[in-house]
């Protein structure tokens, strides 16, 4: 489901990110986000469950192909489970996790 | 142009020939070969005994002449045993008379299905009588010379004359003959199979040796495994069959016993024995005790009962405790254990019916170690004929997910996740692959192939028994602490969905040994995204290719990877490639300055071994 603020695109996320379908399709929302010239994503984890190694693949594609766009990707309400995924393999050091979907979006005017 | 399939149908005919030619050897030289397997098979059982003596220092001809004389005596006194109690029954008998009159009145008396089967019989004669017709004029004829001598005797006039044929009474010779006349030809093959198993016991290694010459010393190596495979198979056999039958046996007079059948002993051990004969023995065994409960008690509470145990014990030790205690040591599948008794009975009567499995165990052995019979094995034995790989791929074609799903979480309960994709989930992916190329594979069904194994890693991954254990549902295993935090395993995918399929696996495995990991579908420029993700040293690349274009694609992607980071450490996983080509994999592997791997298992060790360079 994505919604609109303003520049920022939120794209709330429901159910497992793993291998398959569900990589796939984020993977292409976030590749027709950037086609349409949106810089500013916020991706809202709060109904996914669980994120394997796919899903995790699927999200660091998303950040380096908003990068190449002149884009920032970042990531909000993420739960526990998979807060320790994105810690393990380090990707919050490339899109830090923000507690909650305002905070996220409020960081691009700060950045800007 | 015709010759060509006239050729195949004469290539198809030769061992249909040599098969008619087999049985009908076996048939017409019965006389010779049934002796001489009765006799392997008494060598077999045996030369443990005489193994054990000559182990203590008893000479071989003493310890066979002491294990022969043992056999034959334990046999005949149990014969005699068994006969003197059967002589014994059928003496009483007289003294039940009155209980069996009871009995056969009771059967006799008209019921409801009396009243049927006579109705059914009448009407059965009805049909198959012909129409009356007019009987034909009898012209009377002049009685023969001896008819007139003889008492006259009422003739119907139109009715046969009948005629009963008196036997003179037999002299003493005729007797004897008669009596000892039936038992000539099976105490002839005693004689024969004692003395083939002598022979055999006494030379047994000079038999073996003479064997072993005669296919040939190229074969030595097979032949000598064959051989072994086969005693054991049937030395084992056979002691789990005596071993089966001594607790049915048991078990059987135990039952007799609380029921109240008299000779429950006899017919305990009678069971132990007639079990040796599949199918019949047992029918036999329990028959006998039936017929003397119905004849020596009073009402059908005991023959019911009689029926009730031997059809319980028969039913539980049949589908339960001989699948469970011969199928690991015979390696026949029971329904070749049937159609074996049928085959050997037909061709060698009882003799065959005693033989049939031991010989069909020799058959499969033969089929198993002989390239050219292997469809013996194939037919006969009971392990799984298609791989686990295959099985899996063949349940996916067939479009049945339930089934490929079901195997995969069989196999996962004896075996780890790793073997599982190791073994069963890419050698499916790669037939896949196979096939998609050769071009035999239709959309629909290959969407079908790919969607389903995705699902069945995704699932499998989080049923894991392990994972269940975790916290969390994520694995970590412990490996060095060091590297469990530093490395990172960033696994690619070569080409297509078969490869991301294969990525992904690699990336959970990798997980399970420690190493957090990432899996990426195929992208066009893999350094630029690795860059992106701000490697550190330590880090390192997996790239994930599968037969049969598995080299082209992953050293494509390898020669890119390299080019943009050359100190990267690369690990090339051809999953399923066939080890053979290594030349060809020493030559990626230098060109790319890589690790080549093949197997799953190989690839986290070659992960272990990464150094963490600073």
């Amino acid at each position: 489901m994505i919604r609109k603020e303003g520049p920022v695109a939120i794209v709330a996320l429901h159910g497992k990110v793993t291998l398959g379908e569900a990589s796939e399709s984020l993977r292409a929302v976030v590749e027709k986000l950037a086609g349409e010239g949106c810089q500013q994503v916020v991706l809202n984890l709060a109904g996914v469950p669980f994120i394997d190694s796919a899903g995790l693949g699927a999200l660091a594609l998303g950040f380096t192909l908003l990068k190449k766009a002149g884009g920032l990707l970042k990531l909000a309400e993420a739960p526990p489970r998979v807060q320790d995924a994105l810690e393990m393999t380090r990707l919050t050091r490339l899109f830090p996790v923000y507690t909650s979907e305002k905070d996220a979006a409020a960081s691009f005017a700060n950045v800007v | 142009m015709a010759r060509k399939p006239a050729i195949a149908a004469g290539s198809n005919m030769i061992p249909m020939a040599a098969f008619v030619i087999a049985v009908a050897v076996l048939y017409f030289a019965r006389q010779i070969l049934i002796p001489f397997a009765l006799a392997l098979l008494c060598a077999f059982l045996l030369s443990p005994a005489v193994k054990r003596l000559e182990s203590w220092y008893i000479p071989r001809i003493a310890a066979i002449v002491l294990v022969m004389i043992a056999a034959c005596g334990a046999l005949g006194g149990l014969g005699w045993v068994v006969t003197d109690q059967l002589v014994q029954i059928i003496n009483d008998l007289p003294e039940y008379r009155e209980n069996i009159d009871h009995k056969m009145a009771a059967i006799r008396a008209p019921g409801s299905l009396t009243k049927l089967a006579k109705n059914v019989q009448d009407l059965g004669k009805e049909l198959t009588t012909s129409p009356p017709s007019q009987p034909p004029v009898a012209t009377p004829r002049k009685p023969a010379r001896s008819a007139r001598a003889a008492t006259p005797v009422p003739l119907d006039a139109n009715g046969p004359l009948k005629v009963e044929v008196i036997e003179p009474q037999p002299n003493a010779l005729q007797s004897l003959r008669n009596f000892v006349g039936p038992l000539l030809g099976p105490l002839e093959t005693a004689g024969i199979v004692i003395v083939f198993t002598l022979f055999m016991l006494i030379d047994r290694e000079d038999l073996r040796n003479r064997l072993l010459s005669l296919i040939g010393q190229r074969q030595l190596h097979r032949t000598t495994k064959a051989l072994d495979d086969a005693a054991q198979r049937v030395s084992r056999f056979l002691l789990m069959q005596f071993l089966v039958n001594t607790g049915f046996g048991t078990l059987v007079a135990l039952g007799l016993y609380l029921i109240g059948v008299q000779s429950f002993i006899l017919w305990g051990v009678m069971a132990l024995f007639l079990r040796f004969l599949p199918y019949v023995g047992v029918t036999v065994a329990g028959l006998l005790p039936l017929v003397l409960a119905l004849a020596t008690t009073e009402g059908w509470r005991s023959p019911v009962l009689v029926l009730v145990l031997f059809l319980v014990l028969e039913l539980v030790t049949g589908n339960f405790v001989e699948p469970m205690v011969y199928g690991a040591h015979t390696g026949l599948s029971s329904l070749a254990i049937l159609a074996a008794v049928v085959f050997w009975t037909a061709i060698w009567g009882p003799a065959g019916l005693i033989l049939s499995t031991p010989l069909t165990v020799c058959l499969s052995v033969l089929g198993r170690y002989s390239p050219h019979l292997q469809f013996l094995d194939v037919l006969l034995g009971d392990e799984p004929v298609l791989s686990m790989d295959a099985l899996f791929y063949q349940r996916l074609l067939a479009l049945d997910h339930h089934e490929a799903l079901l195997v995969a979480e069989n196999f996962l309960k004896e075996n780890s996740l790793t073997s599982l994709y190791d073994q069963v989930i890419l050698g499916a992916l790669a037939m896949a692959e196979q096939d998609r190329h050769a071009g035999q594979m239709e959309p629909r069904r290959e969407e079908f192939v790919l969607q389903s194994i995705r699902e069945i890693v995704t699932e499998l991954a989080e049923t894991d028994p392990d994972a269940r254990k975790s916290n969390r549902g994520r694995v970590l295993l412990e490996p060095e602490p060091a590297q469990r935090q530093e490395i990172r395993v960033f696994c690619f995918t070569a080409h297509d969905a078969a490869d991301e399929i294969a990525a992904s696996m690699i990336a959970q495995v990798a997980e399970r040994a420690g190493f957090p990991a990432l899996a990426f579908p195929f992208v066009e420029s893999p350094a630029e995204l690795i860059e992106g993700l701000a490697p550190q040293p330590g880090d390192l690349v997996c790239i994930s290719s599968i037969p049969p274009l598995a080299l082209t694609h992953a050293r494509r992607m390898a020669e890119q990877i390299r080019e943009a980071l050359p100190q990267i450490p690369l690990v090339i996983g051809l999953w399923c490639y066939p080890t053979t080509s290594s030349r060809t994999l020493l030559a990626l592997q230098e060109t790319t300055n890589s690790t080549v791997v093949t197997s799953l298992a190989a690839a986290v060790t070659q992960f272990k071994a990464t150094p963490v360079t600073p």
